[in-house]
């Protein structure tokens, strides 16, 4: 069993941690589960999915209120995010995020310009942006292309966009690689004026 | 020299570029100038006057995350990844990101970079 992800305190003025959601993603045989951090660093199974065409799977803390106390940081989310290929009547990337608090959840079929059988490693970071009050984020895929004659491994880069008031996806294909590189994590990051930035390895 | 005005550096010469295996490279930049980047179908390279670009460190399965030293005010990375054994790592890599102690870490054990990077406001002046 290997721990995929885990929830890092966001910033803020807290003394309890209680009032921050804990989690800890871990991936096995069987496929991907979340568990909640309970009193006494107890475990509690919380969501779990099969590992069937899953590409990455991760946990993310949205902060929706920007002003994070310790009397509302409840109003911050977890979601569980995940990319499968062709998953049911879907022939492309399925983008899934999870609500944890309500199991609510929404996706989007996603097209693109590769095969599916090419696909080396993925990683997806979301964030929440108050300007657009959506989740925005970005899907690093690698890709194993051809090209004259010889295969290189390269990155294609997805925008998502998920408003949160319409649950509509905006997610824009690339048109081509952006990057080399058999190998992606990506995480998001902001300033002190909520603009997101993105870190590539 | 500035090599990114040269004629070599455009999308006809970087199409030929090759990835090089567990070589490390990272990008640091605003989620508007990725999607940006996607929208238009352009390559992000060292070139690029938006978008951080670098190779770093040779290695595998690399995990990061971005924040402040609150001491010092500096906005750092710390990045984790696998290492990748001395005779496993292809001559190329080995030239452009070093192998200086070769061996010197166990296989399978991980190693830690930590790098002071560029700082939000400074991406408004690019």
């Amino acid at each position: 069993m290997s721990v995929i992800s885990s929830i890092i305190l966001p910033d803020g003025p807290y003394t309890d941690l209680s009032y921050h959601a804990s989690y800890i993603l871990l991936q096995d045989k069987n496929g991907y589960t979340v568990y909640s951090v309970g009193e006494n660093l107890s475990l509690q199974k919380y969501y779990s999915i099969q590992p069937a065409a899953t590409l990455t799977a991760d946990i993310a803390v949205v902060n929706v209120n920007r002003n994070i106390s310790e009397n509302n940081y409840s109003q911050g989310y977890t979601y569980f995010e995940e990319v499968s290929i062709s998953s049911g009547t879907c022939q492309g990337l399925l983008i899934t995020l999870t609500k944890i608090e309500d199991s609510s959840s929404s996706s989007a079929c996603v097209s693109y310009p590769f095969e599916a059988s090419s696909i080396l490693d993925a990683d997806l970071a979301i964030e929440y942006d108050q300007n657009s009050n959506s989740l925005r984020g970005i899907m690093f895929v690698s890709v194993s292309i051809t090209y004259l004659g010889q295969k290189k491994p390269a990155l294609y880069a997805f925008s998502i966009d998920y408003n949160l008031a319409s649950q509509q996806f905006n997610v824009v294909t690339p048109k081509s690689y952006i990057d080399f590189g058999d190998q992606t994590f990506v995480k998001l990051s902001k300033d002190s004026n909520g603009k997101l930035f993105v870190f590539e390895v | 020299m500035y090599k990114c005005g040269l004629s070599g550096t455009k999308n006809s010469h970087r199409a030929r570029l090759q990835s090089v295996k567990h070589m490390m490279n990272y990008n640091w930049g605003r989620l508007d100038d990725f999607v940006e980047r996607i929208w238009g179908g352009n390559y992000v390279s060292a070139c690029d006057h938006q978008i951080m670009h670098g190779k770093y460190s040779n290695g595998e399965n690399p995990h990061a995350l971005v924040f402040r030293n609150s001491t010092t005010g500096d906005l750092k990375a710390l990045i984790i990844n696998q290492n990748v054994p001395y005779k496993d790592l292809p001559v190329v890599t080995k030239l452009f990101v070093g192998a200086t102690n070769p061996d010197g870490e166990k296989f399978n054990s991980v190693r830690v970079n930590l790098f002071t990077i560029v700082d939000y406001d400074v991406f408004a002046y690019l």
